[in-house]
Order: C-alpha cells, then structure tokens, then sequence
C-alpha cells in the first residue's frame, strides 16, 4: 500500500481533496492510504508516508520540507494550483502516484 | 516588469523568508498548540460570567452566590496563564522543529521565565509587599510578549549547545529518557546564568524587571497598533492580498499577529472577571482574536460568500454553476480555497478589487459599530475559525454579532457581483466557442 499525505495551513481544505482521491483509488482499484495534516505536522510523519503532497497555499515551506523529507527519502512537491482549486482528485492522485514511481525508479 | 511580477519575484520571497523563518513558525506553532486553552477555556468563562442578572439570580437561589467560583478557577488556570504556558510551548515548538527532544527546552524556558520575573506581589490599595507570590498578571495575557522571547531565546541557546554537541555525554547503556535529561544540564546552567544576569541588570539598573520593561516598551505599544482602525484595514488587507499571490495569507499573517490578538482578548477577559462588563472606556480592546476569525474570515479569507452565492443563483456557465454547488458547504465552514484556486482569484486582476475590498469594509463595519457602542467588545467565547457564520457572530457578541454578520453577506453579494458576472461572461463566451467547434468537428 502506498501511503500518501496532503499537508496544507491546518489540513482543512486538503481533507476534501483527500476524499476526491480516495474515491477516484477506489474506483480504480489502487491500494492507497491518504491523509491530510497542517504543514507544522510535517516532521512527524515523515516516517510514515512514502509521499508527500503541499498545498499551493503553503509552497512557500517546500524548501524547507523537501529538507525534512530528503533524509526519509520521501518526495515531496506543490500541487498544482487549478487542480488544487477544481478538487480534481483523479489528477491529483495520478500527480503523487508519478512522483512516487519516479523516485522508485531512481 | 510589471508591478504583479516585481512583488512576486522580489518583495513576496523576502516576506516569506521571514515567516518561514524559525523564530515566526516557532511562535506560530506554539500559539496553534494553546488554542483548546483559549477556545475550551473561554465556554467556563461564559459560564461563569452570565450576562443576565436574572439568570445568575436564579443559579444562585439554587446553588448558592459562589457557584461561578469553580467556572472561575477554570479561567484562572487557562487564559490567566496564557503568558506562561505560550513561553513552554513556543521553547518546545523551536526546538522540536529543529529535529531535537523538545521537552527540556520547554521546561528551561519555564524557569527563565520565573527567574527573570518578580517573585512578590504588591497589593493594590495597602501597597503591602507580599513576598514569595506569583503575580497573575505577569503570566497571563501582560508577560505574552515576554513569553515569545523568553521562549525563542530558550528555544534558540539549547538548540546552538545541541547543535555544537556541547552536552554532557552518556554511555549508550543509559537510556534515552534519562540520558536526555543530563544533555540538558550545560544550556540549562547557561540559560540560568543568562537568566540571572537579566534580572540582576533590569533590577540594578531599571528598578523594573524583563517582563515588566518588554511589557511597557513592546507590548503595550504593539496592542495599540492592532487594536486600531489602521490596524484592522492593514489585517484585512494583508491577508487578502497575500491569498491573490496564492500564499496563505490567513496562516502568515496570524503567525504575526495571533499572539498580540490574543494578549488583547485576554485583557478583556481580564476586565470581564474584574467588572463583570465591558466598555471601551475601561480600556477593553475592539480589535481582538475573535474579530479576525468570525468577522474578518468569515466564509473564507476575502469574504468569498457572494461569489458563492452568485454562481448558484445567476452563473450562465456550466463550470461556475457547478463551482457554486460544489463550495456551498467549504464555504458553510470558512474553507475557500476551491473558490481562491478554483473560481481564480489567485493572480487574476479582475478579482483582486473585491477581494480586497470586501473585507476592508467589512472590518471597518465591525470596528465602527463597536467603537459606537451598538455591538459590545469581544469577551470571553473564543471560537475555532471554521465555526459557521451567524452562529459564530451570536456566540461571539450576541444578536448584534449575528446582525453584522448578514450585513457582511450582503456587503460581500453586492461587492462581487459586478465581478463575477465579468469573470461569468469569459466562462460562458469560452464553453459557447469549445461548443461550437465541437460541433463543427464532428459535422
């Protein structure tokens, strides 16, 4: 199972992508386990998730994050704004799915 | 370059560096960490403060005149103590984000704390000096400044002896938790040390202490500047204008100001107990956590609702159409981000007139009807900024506070409209145009 987790301000707004996502797995048939936390939460789960998604409105920290992450080896990058802003689940999680292959194939 | 792109490319970097500097996310973390004290804290206030003589008549028939005295208790240990616990929090915060065990760092900063502070009480009317006393106040909403640089200071020595690996050394046998403690014993004598010399020079040479002189010099002047009309224009306008640049603004500019808000709110908590009302001429703060986030963030930074409101009922095109279905519930809860991203408000030049408008004026419309004494100050209920309007307007200031909120909903229909029916029209003429060669495709 891949573990997957959105961090934005307080994890309010990435929650409802969460479920847009979970749908779009299920009817797939993916084996994800997703969830959503406030960016300040970071360092706490870094250990437990095999990527790491930022909301646009907190990309400003993914410097700093991808610092965090690096030991942990989990890839870690911004949303992109319009999928962010449509909910679009189907996108977003194909978004994490390919950072995660990429970085396995590395 | 254009002016769009020369704050996005030179000044926003500059801002953002700063807040996400580890003094301001510290500060910010640890202020998120007190919040069940403010918001769980503020019911027993309610409770205990109960607005109506004849309700608090009719308790006391049954339970005696002293009832609120427990509900009190309550208060004196949450937001009576906000000082002291915010300089523990933010100690942790710095160092726990700095990747080391945070706990001794949080207790250290308990003591500077204490060792930089009066440890006697002098009573109000005799002037009698009571020794060996903690003074309230001192923890409480006054030493809150004091208690974010007590606690950073704290946060950033133990870190730089951490870092420096200038620590008492333990043979692997010993456990973690105990050898934790002997790494805390050198920044421990350095922080005390330093302590000392802090109360030693302010009351050598001030006859004041740290608390005492941060208070007058950096707080008082600080509370002022955000309990004012400038200081609610320039709240209302950062926060939206840093959302048009895609940045949020609700989390920055709260990084910044949550801890001087609060420090306002608990004054006037402060003047509640005391008085058991408030009134501006008593010196109790108009601008405080609470008119941020019920007034200022309703519906969503920027005060979204009337874009919302205007896509349900009059949007021409299919994609706003189903944005407006699609937000009403975010939107119950202040949550706005599918409207920010979204409905674009991010960069697009149309928007960025009511976004930040509609909020300036509404912020104006609360300072004014409680400067003019129609609405009262901010007392004790402290709500999470994600309680639904109306509601959190009546908990917040009572039947005025729900009042201005439906005033802010229509301020907010009437300023976007003009708005979203251009940003309509664009959507419309474009899913008329794909349409059409659609259609013409497949003839």
């Amino acid at each position: 199972m891949i573990k997957i987790k959105l961090f934005c301000a307080a994890g309010f707004s990435t929650s409802m992508l969460v479920e847009k996502m979970l749908e779009t797995a299920q009817q797939q048939g993916i084996d994800v386990d997703i969830q959503a936390h406030s960016h300040a939460k970071l360092r706490d789960y870094v250990n437990d998730m095999d990527v790491a998604l930022l909301g646009p409105q907190v990309g400003y920290a993914l410097k700093k994050a991808k610092e965090v992450c690096a030991p942990a080896n989990v890839p870690i990058e911004v949303i992109p704004m319009i999928d962010y802003g449509t909910m679009n689940g189907e996108n977003v999680l194909n978004f994490a799915l390919n950072l995660y292959q990429t970085k396995a194939e590395q | 370059m254009s002016i769009v792109e020369y704050i996005n490319t030179k000044i926003l970097p500059k801002v953002l560096t700063f807040v996400n500097s580890k003094g301001i996310t510290a500060v910010k973390d640890g202020m998120l960490s007190i919040l069940p004290l403010t918001v769980v804290g503020s019911f027993f206030l309610v409770v205990g403060q109960i607005p109506s003589k004849t309700v608090n008549d009719w308790i006391a028939s049954i339970l005696g005149n002293d009832w609120t005295e427990p509900f009190m208790q309550v208060y004196g240990g949450t937001f009576a103590i906000m000082g002291l616990i915010s300089c523990f929090a933010i100690a942790y915060a710095y160092v726990k984000n700095e990747g080391f065990e945070p706990l001794p760092a949080g207790v250290l900063a308990v003591s500077a704390f204490f060792i930089t502070s009066n440890s006697y009480v002098v009573a109000p009317i005799s002037g009698e000096v009571v020794n060996n006393t903690v003074a309230k106040a001192w923890i409480g909403g006054q030493g809150m400044i004091s208690a974010i640089i007590i606690g950073l200071t704290v946060g950033f020595i133990y870190t730089l002896f951490l870092r420096r690996n200038i620590v008492i050394k333990m043979p692997k046998a010993v456990p973690k938790t105990v050898a934790v403690q002997f790494t805390a014993f050198i920044p421990a004598c350095c922080i005390f040390l330093l302590s000392l010399i802090t109360y030693a020079m302010f009351k050598t040479y001030g006859k004041t202490t740290l608390l005492e002189a941060i208070y007058s010099l950096i707080q008082v002047p600080l509370q002022g500047l955000t309990d004012s009309f400038g200081g609610v224009i320039a709240i209302a306008f950062f926060i939206s204008f840093l959302w048009w640049f895609g940045v949020h603004g609700q989390s920055i500019v709260n990084g910044i100001v949550t801890s001087i808000l609060t420090a306002n709110a608990i004054d006037n908590t402060r003047l509640l107990a005391q008085n058991g009302s408030l009134n501006i001429g008593d010196g109790a703060h108009i601008v405080t956590q609470q008119f941020l986030d019920t007034f200022i963030l309703f519906t969503g930074s920027g005060i979204t609702f009337g874009i919302v409101f205007a896509m349900i009922f009059s949007a021409k095109s299919k994609q706003y159409k189903f944005l407006g279905k699609a937000t009403i519930f975010p939107t119950l809860f202040n949550i706005n981000e599918p409207i920010t991203f979204g409905f674009g408000i991010v960069l697009n030049p149309i928007m960025f007139i009511p976004f930040i408008l509609v909020p300036i004026i509404s912020g104006i419309l609360v300072y004014t009807s409680i400067a003019i004494g129609f609405m009262a100050p901010f007392s004790g209920v402290m709500l999470p900024w994600s309680t639904p309007g109306i509601l959190s307007g009546f908990l917040v200031a009572g039947w005025q506070g729900a009042l201005i909120q439906l005033v802010i909903l229509i301020i907010s229909v009437i300023g976007y409209y003009p708005f979203f029916r251009k940003m309509d029209a664009i959507a419309y003429a474009k899913e008329q145009q794909e349409q059409s060669t659609t259609m013409l495709q497949s003839h």
